[in-house]
């Protein structure tokens, strides 16, 4: 039998969507901020490109 | 700093603590963990086990003033972390939080118990309540000073805690259920439900892998994934598998949701029934595969 093939976001979420673990951090408000820039910029800080480091 | 927190855990009074952290972990009650439950019941255990934690750690700190705790710890906005122990579902922290006020418009409730005993500082904060499923809560105020103790079942009472007059010091200790429900925050207004996310980790990192194997288009992933979204557990999770799936392998996909629409009691009952028919609707072909056999 020839089957349609279905696209997964043609596939409908429940109605009530659960975010990742830890996504409900208390006290943080929903969106973005610059957490990770700011470690990414630790990370640069601690050990530059070039050093023999992580990047 | 290794050797200071190693020697913090030889203490007899630690090393019996640590041994019932591991018995708690796993399910035993707090009243067969006697030294825990001191920890949290009396006035005198908890600030004796940090104090001597404080003492080694101190001594080490004025040779090495860099040195890092050997333990996972966290700052954040004025709230430092420092993980003591975790075994099994049980975890120890101490928490300290600057002075400074806070205002909450919502509230969260995860899964799992709390205990806190409070060290040091003085702060005002409250607990709130659920009152059912849904509606307003129930707010009791309370004044945070060392020698207050306090435990309660996180899926019914929060603590949120409103204005620090003096650095709020406090030793908790978290256990999360064995197989948790997702963590809720709601509108403290009028309780009405803002979001969720997974209780535990575990389901979170299933639906990763799922998501990044259905990328991958990884047919041989299917069975598991039939088996995942067919197994109880996490709805959520599930039902990602089954959209998985169906998107990788139609004839398995659509035998899995339709056991799912015809399942007795399952919470996913009548999502899978309404999308078991949303498909037929738009590939009426889809209606000889019903009988097929799922390959998992």
């Amino acid at each position: 039998m020839d089957l349609p093939s279905i696209d997964l976001s043609a596939l409908p979420d429940l109605s009530t969507l659960t975010g990742m673990f830890g996504s409900l951090a208390e006290g943080r408000s929903p969106g973005h901020d610059d957490s990770i820039v700011i470690l990414a910029t630790f990370l640069y800080d601690v050990q530059p490109p070039g050093g023999g480091g992580l990047f | 700093m290794a050797a200071a927190a190693d020697a913090w855990r030889r203490e007899a009074e630690t090393g019996q603590m640590l041994g019932e952290l591991e018995r708690y972990g796993q399910g035993a009650s707090l009243a067969q963990c006697p030294a825990m439950r001191a920890l949290f019941g009396d006035g005198r255990s908890a600030p004796r086990l940090v104090a001597a934690l404080v003492r080694t750690f101190a001594a080490a700190l004025a040779r090495e003033p860099f040195a890092h705790p050997p333990f996972r710890h966290g700052y954040d906005r004025g709230s430092a972390t420092l993980m003591l122990a975790r075994s099994g579902r049980a975890q120890l922290v101490l928490h300290g939080c600057e002075p400074g006020s806070r205002r909450f418009d919502v509230v969260s409730f995860g899964d799992g118990e709390r205990r806190e005993a409070v060290l040091a500082g003085k702060a005002k904060a409250r607990i709130v309540r659920r009152r059912g499923q849904a509606g307003p809560f129930a707010l009791q105020r309370l004044t945070l000073a060392p020698g207050v103790r306090l435990a309660f079942d996180m899926r019914a009472k929060a603590l949120q805690v409103l204005a620090i007059e003096r650095r709020l010091v406090s030793l908790r200790l978290h256990r999360f259920a064995s197989l948790p429900a997702p963590t809720r925050e709601y509108r403290l207004a009028d309780g009405v439900l803002l979001r969720q996310s997974a209780g535990d980790i575990r389901a979170s990192r299933q639906e990763v892998m799922l998501a990044l194997l259905g990328r991958m288009r990884r047919a041989d992933a299917v069975p598991v994934m039939g088996a995942i979204a067919r197994e109880p557990g996490d709805a959520s999770l599930r039902w990602q598998a089954l959209r998985e799936c169906l998107a990788l392998d139609t004839a398995a996909g659509f035998a899995v949701l339709s056991e799912l629409a015809a399942a007795r009691s399952d919470v996913l009952v009548a999502p899978a029934a309404a999308l078991r028919a949303q498909l037929l609707e738009a590939h009426p072909e889809l209606a000889g595969l019903a009988i097929v056999p799922c390959p998992a």
